[in-house]
C-alpha cells in the first residue's frame, strides 16, 4: 500500500536553513485525507511538547543525511507543491471552475436519452466505491495557510514570532477611517442611488420582455438595453454574493480545526464564488471598455461624417434602389436567355417595381439623403460616447433593417407566391395519380373523381408547372438579395456579441497568474519517489466556449440543410432573437431578481464593514 | 528499482511503436509511454523539410519580392515559424497511474528543433482524471476507415459524454494497468 505525503516546496529552503540540526516534520492528518506536512522543526523543541492529533511527526532527518526517514515499513511516495495563496485566490481543484452558469442553454441539446446505457453501467455494484481521497486532500492542501496559523496558535514555543510593524499601523489607519460619519452618509446614499437603479433597470427589462410583444425579438437596440437592464440587476446579487466570502482570506476561520471531520470546512473554500467574482468584474470591465471604445469610433465617425455620408449615400442608393430595379425590369424581358412566361413576369415585374418606388420616396430615399445620412451619424457617434459602442452599433443595426425592410416584404411575397404554387401543384398531382390528401388521417388515399375534374385539374396542373419558373426566379432573386442583409446583420451582431460577452478577464488573469483559473492539476514525476503538483489553468479555448456554440447555432439556422430546405419549400426563416443569443447570457440568472427581496440584506452589509 | 520492458507491438501496423514501462518500486506510479520507432530519424526528416522550406522561401523572396531588411526578416520568420507548426515531432503519449489517486495521459507533440526536455516541459498537454471520476477502463472494438477492426483502449469517465481514448495496445498493458490503479 503506497502512503502519499503533501511537501509544500517552501519548506526546502527551511531545510537548508537548520541543516545542521536534527529535524522532524510534523504534519495534519484528518479523517480520510493523507498526510500534509506542516513545518519542520528542530527535534530538540519538540522534546518539551508532544503532538495530540490530528497533528503528528511524520518524518525525521538527522544532521548530515540526505534523505528523510518515514515511519513505518509501508512505501512512501512525497507530493511537492506550491502552497496556494488564498488571500489572491489562488487555489487547486480538479475540475475546470465553470466561468459561465451554461447549465440552463447548452445542455438541452445534449439528448438524454442515448446516454442510458451509460448510467446503467456506472450504476453497476462493482462501481459503486468512491474515492475522492484526493479531492478532501486538495481541499486540505486549499486551506494549507489556516491551518498553519491554527497550528503556530496552539504551539507557540515551536515558533518564534516576529512583529510586523508597519501593517499593524496600516490596520489601525484603516480602522479609523471606517469608523467616520462622512462613511456613513456616502453608504446610505449609494445603497439608496443603487436600489433606485435596480428598480427602473428591472421594470425596463420588464417591459421590452412582456409576452405579448416581444421587443427583444425584433429590434437590437431593444436586445441591448435588455442586457444592460439585466446586467445592472444583477450587480447588487453579485455584490453580495462575493463580499459574504470576502472573510476567508483576512481572519482564520472560526470552525475549530482540530476537529477529526473535514467535511465541515467545504463551503469556506473559494470555489463557490469564484465565477461570480470573475463574472462580476469582467461585466464592470467590459461596459468601461465599451464606452472607450464607443468614445473613439463615436469621434472618428463624428470628424468624418460629411465623407462617410457621401459614400454611404452612393453605396446604399445604388444596392437598394437602382439595383434591384434594374434586375426586375431585366427579369422581365428574358434573363439570362430563359424564355420565361411574358404577360406573368410582367406583371411581377410591374408590381415589384411599384413597391421599390413606393418604398423609395417614403422611406429608403429621404433616409440615405445626404444631410439626413449626416444628421444621423452625428447623433449616432455622440450616443455612442455616452452610452458605449454597443448601442451605437444595435442602432445601426436596426436602421439598416429598416432600410431593408422592402427587400423583406418582397422576399415574403415571392415566397409565399412559391410556396402556394407549390402546395397547388403537389395537389393536383395527387389528383391527376387518382389519389387525394386525406387531411383527417394526414395520408394520400385514393379518391374517385368525375371527368370533368380530372380534366380541368390536369390542365391546371399543366399551366402551373410551366409558370413555375418564372416565379421561381424571381423567388430565388429576392431570396438571395435577403441572404446578404442577413448577413450583414449577422455579422455586426457578432460585432455586438463580442464586445459584451467577451471573456477579458479570464484571459488577462491567465497572463497574469495562471493559477487563480485552476482546470485541472498535474503530477509530473520528479525522481523516484517524488511527484509535482501543479494546477493547470483553463484552456483559451475553454473560455471562448460559448461563442463557439453561439457560431454553431447560427450556422445551423442560417446556414445549414436544413435552411436549403425552407428555401426550396418556400418557407421563410423566422429566428428567435432571444433565443439565439440566450447562450451568450449565461452569465446571468434566467431571469432578473427583485430588488425587494434583499434589499434590507444591502444596507445593514455596507455598514456592518466598520 | 523501476522495471523497464520494451514491446513492438504486431508487424502489421505500418507506424511500429515501442512501449516503455516504468513502475516504481513499490507500485505506486506506473508510466506508460509510447514511443514510435524512427523517432529520431522522423525528427530528422522533418527538421531537414523545415529548414529546406525555409531556405527556399528566402531564395524566392530574394528574387522576385523586394522588401527592406526588416520586411525581410519578418516573412523569413513567419515562413520559418509556420513550417516548424505544421511539420513537428511525432506524438508521444504517455499514460501515468498514480495508485488510488487516478490517470493522468500526457501527449507531447513539440517542435522539431528543440530538444526533447524542452517540449516535454513546454509543449506538453496533459490531462488528470481523478479516482472517482474513472468508472473503468475498457478495451473496445471499433471500425477504422471503413472495414478494419482494431481494438483500442479507452478510460470511462463519469459526467462525460465522450471516452477518453488512451493509444492503441494490446492486452498486456491493460492488465498491468487494472492492477496499478486498484
Amino acid at each position: 500500500m503506497v502512503v502519499y505525503i503533501f511537501w509544500p516546496k517552501h519548506l526546502k529552503s527551511k531545510e537548508l536553513h537548520l541543516n545542521d540540526d536534527n529535524m522532524c516534520a510534523i504534519s495534519i492528518c484528518l479523517q480520510s485525507t493523507d498526510h500534509i506536512v506542516l513545518d519542520i522543526v528542530p527535534r530538540r523543541l519538540l522534546e518539551k511538547e508532544a503532538l495530540s492529533a490530528p497533528y503528528s511527526i511524520i518524518g525525521t532527518k538527522n544532521s548530515g543525511e540526505a534523505n528523510w526517514k518515514f515511519g513505518e515499513a509501508n512505501d512512501y511516495c512525497t507530493i511537492e507543491f506550491y502552497v496556494p495563496n488564498l488571500k489572491v485566490l489562488q487555489f487547486f481543484s480538479l475540475e475546470p471552475i465553470p466561468l459561465t452558469q451554461l447549465g440552463n442553454a447548452a445542455n438541452t441539446t445534449v439528448k438524454k436519452a442515448d446516454y442510458k446505457n451509460f448510467e446503467k453501467l456506472c450504476n453497476h455494484p462493482r462501481y459503486q466505491s468512491h474515492d475522492d481521497r484526493l479531492r478532501r486532500n486538495l481541499s486540505l492542501l486549499n486551506l494549507f495557510d489556516s491551518h498553519h496559523e491554527s497550528f503556530v496558535k496552539r504551539y507557540h514555543s515551536l515558533h518564534i514570532k516576529s512583529v510586523n510593524v508597519s501593517a499593524r499601523l496600516g490596520t489601525m489607519m484603516r480602522k479609523k477611517c471606517r469608523s467616520s460619519s462622512l462613511r456613513n452618509i456616502v453608504s446610505t446614499f449609494t445603497v439608496h442611488l443603487v436600489v433606485n437603479m435596480v428598480k427602473v433597470a428591472y421594470s425596463v427589462s420588464s417591459f421590452l420582455n412582456w409576452r405579448y410583444t416581444q421587443l427583444v425579438n425584433i429590434s437590437v437596440l431593444a436586445q441591448q438595453i435588455d442586457l444592460r437592464a439585466q446586467q445592472i440587476c444583477y450587480f447588487p446579487v453579485q455584490y453580495l454574493l462575493i463580499n459574504e466570502h470576502h472573510s476567508i482570506g483576512k481572519t482564520p476561520p472560526k470552525i475549530e480545526f482540530s476537529s477529526e471531520d473535514s467535511s465541515q470546512w467545504k463551503e469556506e473554500l473559494p470555489c463557490k464564488y469564484y465565477p461570480d467574482y470573475i463574472r462580476f468584474y469582467n461585466t464592470v470591465w467590459l461596459i468601461l471598455n465599451d464606452i472607450s471604445f464607443g468614445m473613439i469610433v463615436g469621434s472618428l465617425v463624428y470628424d468624418h461624417a460629411d465623407q462617410i455620408s457621401m459614400h454611404l449615400h452612393r453605396a446604399i442608393g445604388f444596392s437598394l434602389y437602382h439595383f434591384p430595379k434594374a434586375i426586375t425590369i431585366s427579369l422581365s424581358n428574358n434573363p439570362l436567355g430563359i424564355k420565361l412566361n411574358h404577360e406573368l413576369a410582367k406583371f411581377f415585374s410591374e408590381l415589384f417595381l411599384w413597391v421599390i418606388e413606393f418604398s423609395n420616396v417614403l422611406f429608403v430615399g429621404p433616409m440615405i439623403e445626404i444631410n439626413n445620412l449626416k444628421c444621423f451619424l452625428r447623433v449616432v457617434s455622440q450616443l455612442g460616447c455616452v452610452f458605449g459602442g454597443t448601442f451605437a452599433l444595435s442602432i445601426i443595426v436596426d436602421y439598416f433593417a429598416i432600410l431593408t425592410f422592402h427587400i423583406y416584404t418582397f422576399h415574403r411575397i415571392s415566397s409565399k407566391l412559391y410556396h402556394w404554387q407549390l402546395v397547388i401543384l403537389l395537389s393536383l398531382f395527387h389528383l391527376f395519380r387518382g389519389k387525394k390528401n386525406n387531411i383527417l388521417r394526414n395520408r394520400i388515399d385514393h379518391n374517385y373523381f368525375k371527368l370533368d375534374q380530372l380534366l380541368l385539374g390536369t390542365i391546371f396542373f399543366i399551366i402551373l408547372v410551366f409558370l413555375l419558373p418564372t416565379v421561381l426566379m424571381f423567388y430565388l432573386f429576392f431570396t438571395t438579395l435577403r441572404m446578404v442583409t442577413i448577413d450583414v446583420e449577422i455579422f455586426l451582431e457578432s460585432i455586438i456579441a463580442l464586445l459584451n460577452h467577451f471573456p477579458l478577464f479570464a484571459l488577462l488573469l491567465r497572463l497574469k497568474d495562471p493559477k487563480r483559473i485552476p482546470g485541472g492539476i498535474t503530477m509530473n514525476e520528479l525522481g523516484p519517489g517524488r511527484l509535482d503538483l501543479k494546477s493547470k489553468p483553463i484552456k483559451i479555448s475553454e473560455m471562448f466556449k460559448p461563442f463557439v456554440l453561439l457560431m454553431e447555432q447560427m450556422k445551423d439556422i442560417y446556414f445549414s440543410s436544413k435552411t436549403s430546405r425552407q428555401i426550396f419549400l418556400g418557407l421563410p426563416f423566422v429566428t428567435h432573437r432571444r433565443k439565439l443569443y440566450q447562450i451568450l447570457y449565461s452569465s446571468l440568472p434566467s431571469t432578473p431578481i427583485d430588488i425587494r427581496t434583499f434589499r434590507n440584506k444591502l444596507s445593514p452589509h455596507i455598514k456592518k464593514k466598520d | 528499482m523501476s522495471i523497464i520492458e520494451s514491446i513492438s507491438l504486431e508487424p502489421l501496423m505500418r507506424q511500429r511503436y515501442s512501449l516503455e514501462i516504468h513502475q516504481n518500486s513499490n507500485g505506486g506510479i506506473l508510466r506508460i509511454t509510447m514511443v514510435p520507432t524512427w523517432n529520431t530519424n522522423k525528427n530528422a526528416m522533418n527538421l531537414l523539410i523545415v529548414a529546406l522550406g525555409t531556405i527556399t522561401g528566402i531564395f524566392t523572396l530574394a528574387r522576385y519580392v523586394q522588401l527592406s531588411n526588416t520586411g525581410q526578416l519578418f516573412s523569413i520568420a513567419t515562413i520559418f515559424f509556420l513550417l516548424s507548426l505544421i511539420f513537428r515531432r511525432p506524438t508521444m503519449e504517455t499514460l501515468t497511474v498514480l495508485a488510488n489517486y487516478g490517470v493522468q495521459i500526457r501527449k507531447v507533440r513539440g517542435l522539431a528543433f528543440l530538444p526533447r526536455s524542452f517540449n516535454r516541459h513546454w509543449f506538453a498537454e496533459t490531462e488528470f482524471i481523478p479516482r472517482d471520476q474513472v468508472v473503468d477502463v475498457v478495451i473496445n472494438e471499433g471500425f477504422v476507415r471503413g472495414f478494419q477492426v482494431i481494438f483500442y483502449l479507452a478510460v470511462l469517465v463519469k459526467e462525460s459524454t465522450k471516452l477518453r481514448l488512451l493509444f492503441a495496445v494490446c492486452k498486456h498493458v491493460f492488465s498491468l494497468t487494472t492492477r496499478a490503479l486498484y
